[in-house]
């Protein structure tokens, strides 16, 4: 009887074993399933404004309109999903504010996206590009530094022609706009998936303090901490959850919020995985040790 | 240079391009002729010459003292306008180099029928027909041209990288399952802040806390606020420590590069 107690606990700690090895087609399987499905049905969930996100709005609502925005454009396709909502996001909040912004990108897919994004919000709203806004066009990312001193000093001779290849001088908005020294430029907001936030801090913040917003990919976001924590930059949008913080408080339902949904069903079938792949390695660890 | 003394402010596009390549060809291939006339023993000689030159611009600019009232110092207005300016020609220089080299290599593969010849095949038709339609939607203001290239950006260049990108979620999701295991205190230790981050970054983490007040002490223990914690405290005294790590290890990578003390498959190579 003990002998067939014991073999039957044998045979059920060999099957939690087998948790352990799970098939990663099936793991991928799920994966698709639990991103698609959220997608299709539209879940609704709560989301609670985080304070680096009320940070980086409250940022674009003090900002004088008189003054320019900046916005850096250092994504690609890549990372579209987490980048563009948030390019949108800060578009949509800047146009609706009556605020002039300037669009610069040091990648070359990122230039012709944001161009795309922002002519399609301006032209819900209403916005005049040259009058409301401007896209600056594209830099080669190894001049960064360089093109960022230069606005330091003077804008239009950096900056030279916009998107379209004309003057930037020949625009309404950048009429009296000298240099971020002359305390034309009230914002430089930064949507990345690259560490670059520093140079900002370095060549910008530095000499002429200057509020800077950061917009990393999730990923990126636990280096945005530190000059958070010091007041170098004045909020934060981390990822996709960042964006549809801001769509939440822009009052609107886009895409970060939809796709919000999937991130959670995502992020609990991980830890329904680790969970399930612990039970499997306690088990093997017990039959090994009663063995 | 030939731009600016052939192509007038306003001239045609297609008379701009045009002149960027004959810049190109011209004081490329003048430059190249230059740099092949040297002989081979006084080439690293050389680079570290002119590597030595171009670090130095930028330590000089940044440690000399700028005079009252001025702008800048004596190097600052070289550094940010004619070094730009330099630099950019040489990415430039870069992506022509880049471009030839990669169609050079694919022409052979193609050419010579060797296996995987059709993906060389692929690489030839992506190219010419960005690069063709692209020029198109520059040039005429026709609405098909605009919208050839945007189909062409959107379907086979934005669409197929972002898809690419978000495979690694995938490849995330199998290495944390066969890398989290609780096979030591710090091991677990671990596994509970990446519950904690992983569930905080999202909103069904912050459901589940959401009976708790907003304000007040018991606010600390709303899951967000926990991510938010582990993300502004810890998280940053390790993130310090790394970076000052790294930003030494960069200032002596820097150093070494500047002063052409670098060693390995490029620096140690016949030029």
């Amino acid at each position: 009887m003990e002998r067939q107690n014991q073999s039957r606990g044998d045979r059920i700690l060999q099957a939690f074993e087998s948790l352990q090895h799970i098939d990663r087609r099936v793991m991928y399987a799920l994966l698709a399933i639990v991103v698609a499905f959220p997608l299709i049905r539209n879940f609704r969930q709560p989301l609670v404004v985080t304070w680096p996100v009320q940070g980086a709005y409250d940022t674009i609502e003090k900002m004088p309109a008189d003054k320019l925005a900046i916005i850096d454009i250092l994504w690609d396709s890549g990372t579209i999903a987490e980048s563009r909502p948030q390019t949108e996001a800060l578009i949509r909040h800047l146009m609706i504010r009556n605020k002039k912004f300037a669009i610069v990108a040091f990648m070359p897919q990122g230039n012709k996206l944001a161009y795309d994004s922002a002519k399609a919000i301006g032209k819900e709203l209403g916005k005049v590009y040259g009058k409301d806004w401007i896209d600056w066009g594209y830099r080669p990312g190894g001049a960064m530094i360089q093109f960022m001193m230069g606005l330091g000093r003077d804008i239009p001779g950096t900056v030279k022609s916009d998107i379209e290849g004309k003057p930037v001088t020949s625009y309404p908005i950048m009429q009296g706009v000298k240099s971020i020294k002359n305390g034309d430029v009230g914002l430089i907001a930064e949507v990345t998936p690259s560490g670059t936030l520093d140079y900002w801090i370095a060549f910008v913040y530095g000499p002429y303090r200057t509020p800077i917003i950061y917009c990393p990919t999730a990923v990126m976001a636990p280096e945005g901490y530190n000059p958070l924590d010091a007041g170098q930059i004045k909020g934060m949008l981390t990822g996709m959850k960042g964006a549809a913080e801001y769509e939440s408080l822009l009052g609107r339902k886009d895409f970060a919020t939809r796709a919000t949904s999937s991130l959670s069903t995502s992020h609990l079938l991980i830890i329904v995985l680790i969970i399930i792949g612990n039970i499997g390695y306690i088990s093997s660890r017990r039959r090994r040790r009663e063995g | 240079m030939f731009t600016q003394w052939l192509v007038k402010p306003g001239a045609p596009q297609y008379l701009w391009v045009l002149a960027v390549l004959g810049d190109f060809l011209i004081l490329g291939g003048a430059l190249f002729f230059l740099l092949r006339m040297v002989p081979s023993r006084f080439r690293k000689t050389l680079v570290a010459i002119v590597t030595f030159g171009a670090g130095l611009i930028y330590s000089v600019e940044f440690f000399v003292p700028v005079p009252a009232g001025k702008d800048g110092n004596f190097l600052t207005n070289f550094a940010q306008k004619t070094v730009t300016d330099v630099v950019l020609v040489l990415s430039t220089f870069a992506l022509g180099l880049g471009i030839y080299s990669l169609l050079r290599f694919h022409g052979r593969n193609l050419t010579r029928m060797r296996p995987g010849w059709h993906n060389s095949l692929a690489l030839y038709v992506a190219f010419f027909a960005m690069l063709l339609t692209g020029f198109w939607s520059m040039m005429s203001k026709a609405p098909a041209a605009a919208n050839t290239f945007d189909v062409l950006f959107r379907g086979t260049v934005a669409a197929p990288g972002a898809t690419m990108f978000s495979i690694i979620a995938f490849y995330i999701v199998s290495a944390a399952y066969r890398a989290f295991r609780i096979r030591s205190a710090e091991a677990t230790l671990m596994l509970a802040a990446a519950f904690v981050v992983m569930l905080g970054s999202v909103p069904i983490g912050e459901y589940l806390t959401s009976g708790l007040p907003v304000t007040g002490f018991w606010s600390n223990f709303r899951m967000e606020n926990v991510n938010l914690w582990i993300l502004k405290e810890p998280n940053m005294a390790a993130w310090r420590g790394i970076s000052f790590g790294v930003e030494i290890g960069a200032l002596a990578m820097a150093l070494r590069t500047w002063l052409s003390l670098e060693r390995g498959s490029f620096f140690e190579r016949e030029l």
